[in-house]
């Protein structure tokens, strides 16, 4: 029987995560909480008063952190309850999450981009958070009291913290829970992890209302850890006012600030939860919303309309110039370039050949561009993924060689060159205009496909275009089972049939032994990079621009979205 | 007039047509898969394909197209792909927005950009005159998007006079609305003044100045009505052009209007409301373009009896 503690073990998620701050596709990110798993009841008292891995000055522990012991947890809730009370939110703080979509439904269910993720987090709780402790993410519990799954992982009981309560005063219980995972499946439902639940999970008992007994068909850690996947909503709530209600104007959750109004696609306006059972926010009201043009959006960062914003790193200089803050997390997206052809059967493709693409990664010349062109706002990288992310392997990038790179096309019998389709997004990147000029140098002759994203993506989920293309991904990716979009064999955005990688990824999603799944994660990586399955580019992180208002806000390291508002301070 | 207004409002019928078509046949025919998009990025071949069938996506495409026109003429573009909501009740909903900045900037353009024409023209090589010209160049020298830019600029980050972006009182509109009325108002200037000026030194005018009518009565009654048509025609074409064209000046100021909502459904591929927005557009130009004819028939009885 494994017990959830503070520790990990599943994953956390989400979905379509396909692009970073230059791709202008965000993606959902997550929330994250402070605190750290304690294991015993002592430690957790401790916490509570302020110890602990808590910055905030409330003298309360910001989250539920428990183990599995009753004990434990019953000390745990008392404490965070009475630091909550003590806050009294004031002020108001407005965030810019740059892209309409990312306000595109006010149910934290419907979950199709991840931008989402500061709605999602600042509205509703999951029964787990995760946050960045010691270099790796770990997990905490936060609606959850405590949760246990038996080896076989066959099922997940949840304990639901007695104190947890709705934004309409009404108690968190077993059955919202059960609602929740039930939603998901339907016919209704938008979740970027629907047709990966659909098959795993069989249903939810609920004995009684603080227990949660959620049956599946295979192993899915992600249930423990991936706190983006699951925010609890009211399912009395939710049956009172409707689907279409519950979505446009009457959205009801448990997080630390509550839904106020909001226009779809510009503006939500929410309110803090004074004696929020986890963390009452300092701030009384949030706004969120979505301005295009980076220019307007560095303006209001300096007249103070607005306080937290995505910015272009090129941009940090400006920020920092009027006295603004500039936050980043740390390489929290991966670059990494795709070779179609050797999936798609194009037998006469050079790129079939290993050495053609080891040519290529080598005459890629990631340290200038990083540094230069990305003004620092992204590393080289041999491995995809994000490095906080247990079992990531530490692959060395290709190094810039312009003469290994001929002769290895030499070797492999393409001295002469060969032409090849670049599929990229408009605008074209100043950096696909280097790699070009670059793979140009050893006779690659390069055409430039750029389109808008919207063709990008159905391109790429269409499986159908040749030569290659740059995928960025991984934004909020907090456990290696989320990759398995890019790496198994019906992976939505993997061109791969690969056994061995099959094995191991799939190992990684439904298996229940920490060293096991680490250990598959780094085989991966591994043979991605040996086999030069994948050649990944650099990692990036987001840049984040704080108005001179906000005293105190942090992003999550390696969460690229802005989240724990509820700890922001004015 | 009967047969005039008749044969506008055939027009008028066949430009819906042929707009609405045209739309139909870009979105269909353009790179991307809406079902994709309805879908989510992570969804499955099969959901996408599920969801193709759901929304006739499968079908022939003279098939779809009867489909749509079936439902266009009863004002059913099916909902947003992205907000799941009926897409013309979304354009709908933002179109107020638009109007209003819109109706602003034609106050600017043709209020005060006519007044300064036709100020010019009553004294040409004057103050007004000189500032009219200058202004008129300039103001068609300069790009939109750095009109906005330089105003958050210069108003807003460095004087603090004026907010940034978004909406709110009316301050908020002032920005705005100058950034997008700015280039049309240097236009009117310049026609306005031209018009004036022609008919000011028509015979009919000095007959009327001769005659001893007030110089008010001569400028503001009879020769601004002898000028108006080619005026009308170019305000007509403005306040269109506001309506259509404030997409860019949405997009800058972060205005909840049809045109940011549309630049964002076409990247979204999100096609319903591309086309609803579209089609409400083209209707809402097309009413304004009918009521200038029936104004041209009002001011010049020659044009309806033509």
């Amino acid at each position: 029987m494994r017990a959830g503690t503070n520790t990990r073990e599943g994953e956390a998620e989400l979905m379509s995560e396909r692009d970073n701050y230059w791709t202008r596709r965000r993606f959902g990110r997550r929330t994250i909480l402070r605190s750290t798993g304690l294991g015993a009841a002592g430690i957790a008292a401790y916490a509570a008063v302020g110890c602990g891995d808590d910055d905030d000055d409330d003298g309360g522990d910001t989250t539920a952190t428990t183990t599995s012991t009753a004990a434990a947890t019953g000390t745990g809730t008392a404490a965070t309850a009475t630091a909550s009370q003590a806050v009294v939110p004031a002020g108001r703080i407005v965030v810019d999450t740059s892209a309409s979509s990312t306000l595109s439904d006010f149910n934290p269910l419907m979950w199709t981009n991840g931008g989402q993720t500061v709605y999602r987090d600042s509205i509703a709780d999951a029964m787990i958070g995760v946050e960045k402790k010691d270099q790796a993410f770990s997990y905490y519990n936060s609606l959850a009291a405590s949760w246990e799954r038996p080896n076989d992982g066959l099922q997940v009981t949840f304990k639901i913290r007695p104190d947890a309560k709705f934004h309409d005063g009404t108690a968190v219980t077993s059955a919202d829970l059960k609602f929740t995972l039930d939603f998901v499946k339907t016919d209704q439902a938008k979740h970027a992890r629907k047709s990966e639940w659909t098959k795993i999970y069989t249903a939810t008992e609920t004995p009684d209302a603080q227990t949660a007994i959620v049956k599946l068909a295979k192993p899915y850690p992600l249930l423990t850890t991936f706190n983006f996947m699951f925010p609890v909503i009211s399912k009395a709530h939710f049956e009172k006012v409707g689907f279409d209600a519950f979505s446009g104007s009457a959205p009801l959750a448990s997080g630390p600030f509550k839904f106020v109004s909001g226009t779809k696609g510009e503006r939500i306006t929410l309110q803090a939860v004074e004696g929020h059972y986890r963390k009452t926010p300092f701030i009384k009201d949030l706004v969120i919303k979505a301005t295009a043009e980076e220019s307007t959006r560095l303006s209001q960062i300096e007249t103070g309309e607005t306080d937290i914003a995505y910015i272009n790193p090129a941009n940090k200089d400006v920020v920092k110039g009027f006295g603004g803050q500039i936050k980043t997390t740390d390489n929290d997206t991966s670059f990494w370039l795709v070779f179609m052809d050797p999936y798609l059967g194009n037998a006469s493709s050079p790129t079939n050949d290993p050495r053609v693409r080891e040519a290529m990664s080598k005459a890629i010349n990631r340290k200038d561009i990083t540094e230069k062109l990305l003004n620092g706002g992204a590393n080289p990288a041999g491995s995809f993924g994000n490095p906080a992310l247990k079992g990531h392997a530490k692959i060395d990038p290709d190094p810039y060689d312009i003469n290994a790179a001929k002769a290895l096309l030499e070797s492999a019998g393409h001295g002469g060159g060969f032409d090849i389709d670049f599929s990229v997004t408009a605008p074209v990147s100043e950096y696909v205009n280097v790699m070009v000029a670059d793979w140009k140098k050893i006779g690659v002759n390069v055409t430039v496909k750029s389109m808008d994203s919207g063709a990008w993506l159905a391109m790429v989920n269409g499986k159908k275009t040749q030569g290659m293309y740059i995928e960025p991904t991984g934004a909020n990716y907090v456990d290696p089972g989320q990759w398995g979009l890019f790496v198994l064999s019906d992976g939505s955005f993997s061109y791969l049939k690969d056994p061995e990688l099959d094995g191991w990824m799939n190992g990684i999603i439904t298996g229940t032994d920490d060293a096991a799944r680490e250990k598959n994660w780094t085989d991966i990586q591994t043979k991605v990079a040996k086999e030069r399955i994948y050649s990944t580019l650099w990692t990036s992180s987001t840049h984040f621009a704080v108005s001179k208002r906000v005293k105190s806000w942090d992003p999550t390291p390696g969460i690229g979205y802005i989240i724990n508002l509820e700890h922001a301070k004015v | 007039m009967a047969r005039y207004i008749v044969s506008r409002l055939i027009q008028a019928v066949i430009v819906v047509w042929i707009v609405t078509t045209f739309v139909f046949l870009l979105v269909r025919f353009t790179p991307g898969n809406a079902a994709q998009v309805m879908a989510g990025a992570s969804a499955s071949q099969e959901e996408i394909e599920l969801l193709e069938i759901e929304l006739g996506l499968d079908k022939p495409v003279l098939e779809q197209y009867a489909d749509y026109m079936s439902r266009v003429v009863r004002g059913d573009f099916r909902d947003s792909l992205r907000f799941r909501e009926p897409a013309l009740g979304l354009v709908i909903e933002r179109f107020p927005a638009t109007l209003k900045l819109a109706a602003l900037a034609f106050l600017i353009s043709v209020g005060l950009g006519g007044l300064i024409g036709i100020f010019s023209a009553v004294r040409p090589g004057g103050v007004v005159d000189q500032f009219g010209r200058f202004f008129a160049v300039l103001g068609q020298s300069i790009p939109t998007f750095a009109i906005g830019i330089f105003g958050i600029l210069i108003f807003s980050v460095k004087l603090g006079w004026l907010p940034v972006a978004g909406p709110g009182d009316w301050k908020h509109y002032i920005l705005p609305s100058v950034t997008l009325g700015w280039f049309s108002m240097a236009a009117m200037v310049r026609l306005t003044r031209s018009a004036m000026l022609d008919v000011l030194e028509s015979e009919s005018v000095k007959f009327l100045r001769i005659k001893g009518l007030p110089e008010r009565l001569v400028i503001f009654k009879h020769g601004l009505r002898n000028a108006a048509i080619p005026i009308l025609t170019l305000a007509s074409l403005q306040f269109v052009a506001f309506l259509s064209g404030s997409v860019v000046v949405e997009q800058i100021f972060g205005w909840p209007g049809t045109g940011k909502l549309l630049v964002e459904s076409v990247t979204a591929r999100d096609y319903t409301v591309v086309q609803a927005g579209t089609f409400f557009i083209s209707v809402t130009l097309v009413v304004i373009n009918l009521l200038v004819d029936l104004a041209y028939g009002y001011i010049d009885p020659r044009i309806r009896y033509a």
